[in-house]
């Protein structure tokens, strides 16, 4: 049983089983009324005038100069996949990441658990694997909502686009939420791999969206995280997996160099 | 002598700020309850968690059944049991999820003696353990701390929080756990409770282990704390009199009324008193730090 061979794990989704559900309701409620809105902004005269009125950098700032927003695709790129999905995401997957471990030892319970027969490397593994299922079980959700909402607002939204589109933000989920597990493992405090996690997903988000601006930004944009999840308006066009390979790197990399400090530390008391 | 169970040679610890261990040895054996006493902050958590690998030393050894204590550590604790002295159980979870989750965790070695530790200490299994006392998540800690029968069970501060009729009991318990084979490691600031269940007994200050002596040892030296009051005006008198006995440290007099510390027999101290006119005597057992002051300077001496 799982449980028996991967206790961390087993023990992990249980633990934030509860919170995956309300969050997975959260989206699904929000991404309805978005789409619900979608036919009266559609038929609203003029939208496009709008829009190729607001100054660029304007456009920039709100993540909607990549997206054509007169289509339903575009809308809701702009609306959901540009930020709201990719923060509920991310605020999900470092917030658990920056729990599993620094969290743990904060709290006192993690010398208890390394007490028994387990090594550190293997707490770590199946920690991070918490945080990969559950951002995939977002996603999942995500990508079901939109594709019983496609067909309802007549938003014209390929199915394997939504499915494409949802996997790039459930991989940048994992790879910053293994960031964020591996700063806590190094270093055992939660409030650290919070503050550094979110401040890079924060940095990178800009400068990804300033891409367009800035000349300079605009040639390092491959440096961003951001740019492997939504790079080419993955609703519109297709995700390009290869991207999720660049993702999975920074979180495989994070791991195995969270693993080695973690193992070598000495563990707060 | 039974084998060596425990076993520390020179270790050492430094935190940043100076707190930690320095060369501590030790060499507990098997069957035997090995009391490690000293007040808070003395070392003893850090020399339980070097002992677990939760934390490693910056010199010295430690070997658990002779393995070594870092490369090793996983076979250690799979035959060790361990309550810490701070710890938190999951909230929302209730004495058997919490019981089965760290049994998950020893997937060789299944709980046997689960139901005997629940019926003795009568553990509250079906409550979520935001509901319990901190006493009742303390026996929880107990529990998931035997359940499995190890080897080696090591608790730090293991009564805190436990109403005097569960410690009496806990007393028992582990004594007869020494008497099947186990091997107790108990950590405690209380000179009572090293007395009622420990064999022998390492006594650590400041990072330093002082003395290992036996409990017989330790309650000989019966130190003892005397308040005295003696008639009107002779104090002064007796003052002189009483810091030339031996045995008797820290004198301070108010009046005619004397406190100190009485280490080992009463007889010199008695007759020291004779020609005096004393109108009342007072002992008591004496706090862990005057044993601490006794015993140091029957070590300087």
């Amino acid at each position: 049983m799982i449980a028996r061979r991967f206790p961390v794990f087993a023990q992990g989704l249980r633990d934030r089983r509860k919170s995956l559900v309300w969050w997975s309701l959260g989206v699904a409620v929000y991404i309805g009324i978005i789409a619900a809105m979608w036919p009266s902004i559609q038929g609203a005269a003029g939208l496009d005038d709008i829009m190729s009125q607001l100054p660029q950098p304007l456009l920039d700032l709100m993540g909607a100069s990549d997206f054509d927003i007169s289509t339903g695709a575009g809308y809701v790129s702009g609306e959901l996949f540009g930020f709201m999905i990719p923060m509920f995401m991310l605020i999900l997957t470092i917030g658990a990441g920056a729990a599993a471990i620094g969290g743990a030892e904060e709290r006192d319970v993690l010398d208890l658990l390394l007490s028994h027969p387990i090594r550190r490397r293997r707490v770590m593994l199946q920690s991070a694997a918490v945080i990969a299922v559950g951002a995939l079980i977002f996603a999942a959700v995500v990508t079901a909502t939109l594709a019983i909402a496609t067909p309802l607002a007549d938003l014209q939204i390929e199915f394997s686009h939504t499915v494409g589109a949802s996997f790039g933000i459930a991989m940048l989920g994992i790879a910053m939420g293994w960031v964020a597990l591996a700063v806590g493992a190094s270093t055992g405090s939660r409030s650290l791999a919070l503050a550094a996690t979110g401040s890079l997903a924060a940095i990178t988000y800009l400068a990804r969206s300033l891409s367009g601006l800035v000349d300079f930004l605009h040639s390092v944009k491959w440096l961003s995280p951001f740019f492997y999840a939504n790079d080419r308006a993955p609703l519109e066009n297709g995700y390009t997996w290869w991207h999720a390979l660049v993702l999975a790197g920074v979180g495989v990399v994070s791991l195995a160099v969270g693993s080695i400090l973690f193992d070598r530390r000495n563990l707060a008391s | 002598m039974g084998a060596s169970v425990v076993r520390a040679t020179g270790l050492t610890f430094a935190y940043r700020g100076g707190r930690g261990v320095t060369g501590v040895d030790l060499d507990v054996t098997r069957g035997e309850v090995f009391g490690f006493l000293g007040p808070n902050g003395a070392g003893k958590t850090t020399t339980i968690r070097v002992l677990l690998d939760l934390i490693r030393p910056s010199s010295g050894t430690a070997e658990i059944f002779g393995l070594d204590s870092h490369s090793d550590s996983l076979a250690i604790r799979s035959r060790c049991g361990y309550l810490p002295g701070e710890f938190t159980l999951p909230a929302t979870l209730t004495g058997v999820q919490v019981l089965d989750w760290f049994s998950s965790l020893r997937p060789a070695t299944p709980p046997v003696r689960r139901d005997e530790l629940v019926q003795r200490f009568d553990v509250q299994l079906d409550r979520p353990m935001k509901q319990l006392s901190k006493g009742n998540r303390q026996k929880i800690g107990l529990v998931q701390a035997f359940q499995h029968s190890p080897e080696l069970a090591i608790l730090d501060e293991p009564t805190s929080g436990l109403d005097p009729l569960v410690q009496d009991e806990f007393h028992r318990f582990i004594r007869g756990y020494a008497e099947e084979g186990g091997t107790v490691f108990l950590s405690s600031h209380s000179l009572d409770e090293v007395q009622h269940t420990a064999d022998r007994v390492g006594i650590i200050r400041d990072g330093n282990l002082v003395t290992v002596e036996s409990v017989d040892e330790l309650r000989h030296r019966g130190v003892r704390r005397v308040s005295l009051t003696v008639a009107e005006g002779t104090g002064p008198q007796l003052e002189a009199s009483l810091r030339s006995l031996s045995g008797i440290d820290g004198v301070t007099r108010r009046g005619d009324v004397f406190d100190f510390v009485v280490t080992g027999e009463y007889a010199p101290l008695l007759k020291g008193l004779s020609d005096f006119p004393v109108l009342d005597m007072l002992s008591r057992a004496a706090d862990l730090d005057e044993v601490f002051l006794a015993l140091y300077r029957g070590l300087d001496e």
